[in-house]
């Protein structure tokens, strides 16, 4: 891993047309601002990666579950949810 | 929103899903006549298949906020209209079913492309259940 330090208000380039900066630092917290082209999906790590396991445990391999489940949903009035 | 009427032969979805980068073109199947429940099956691997529920059949006040370039992307700052799909994960029964509110997907049925977003609400959780407890 290349390890590099900065000031705030210094920056790094990557590639092209990446540029990450240092805004402030702030005791343990560092905020950091990313200039990135609209194609370059940019996350926190942790986001990223729990939402890349609930995809993964979502993966249904079978059809007739997911048709089970439908039926399932039947006998449920039509907006049975309410929390979020 | 309105409810999704059809199935969608083709759906583009834009970077994939989340850890599924390789599978973007889906067909979306209405699994239920009341469109409640559909299946998201890639057309380039077939055992490849998600289960979605729309969003506002579920959780009438879920409002996803998302950023400009996505709403950029979408056209929605001139009021184009998408459907919000939630990601389900089936649990044993119905009630442990769980959905993704911190990743929906944006569909726009008439231009065929989708993309799965992360929403800057706070405190939204990836494994959400369906149903109230």
């Amino acid at each position: 891993m290349l390890v590099l330090s900065r000031k705030v208000g210094e920056s790094i380039v990557i590639g092209d047309n990446i540029v990450v900066s240092i805004l402030e630092i702030r005791g343990d917290l560092i905020r950091v601002g990313i200039d990135a082209p609209r194609e370059v999906k940019v996350h926190r790590r942790e986001v990223f990666e729990a939402i890349e396991a609930a995809n993964r445990e979502a993966l249904t391999a079978s059809v007739s579950a997911i048709s089970d489940f439908a039926s399932s949903i039947l006998g449920l009035p039509s907006k049975p949810g309410k929390k979020d | 929103m309105k409810a999704m009427e059809n199935d969608v032969p083709v759906v583009e979805m834009r970077g994939g899903l989340l850890g599924f980068p390789e599978y973007t073109q889906f067909t979306l199947i209405k699994m239920n006549d009341e469109g409640l429940v559909y299946r998201l099956q890639s057309i380039q691997d077939e055992a490849i298949n998600f289960v979605v529920v729309p969003a506002a059949s579920f959780f009438p006040s879920y409002a996803p906020v998302v950023d400009d370039e996505v709403a950029a992307r979408f056209d929605l700052v001139n009021g184009r209209e998408v459907l919000i799909l939630l990601v389900v994960t089936l649990g044993e029964t119905f009630k442990d079913s769980t959905v993704n509110l911190m990743a929906p997907l944006l569909l726009d049925p008439n231009a065929q492309i989708a993309e799965q977003i992360i929403v800057e609400n706070a405190n939204l959780s990836v494994r959400t259940p369906l149903l109230a407890a």
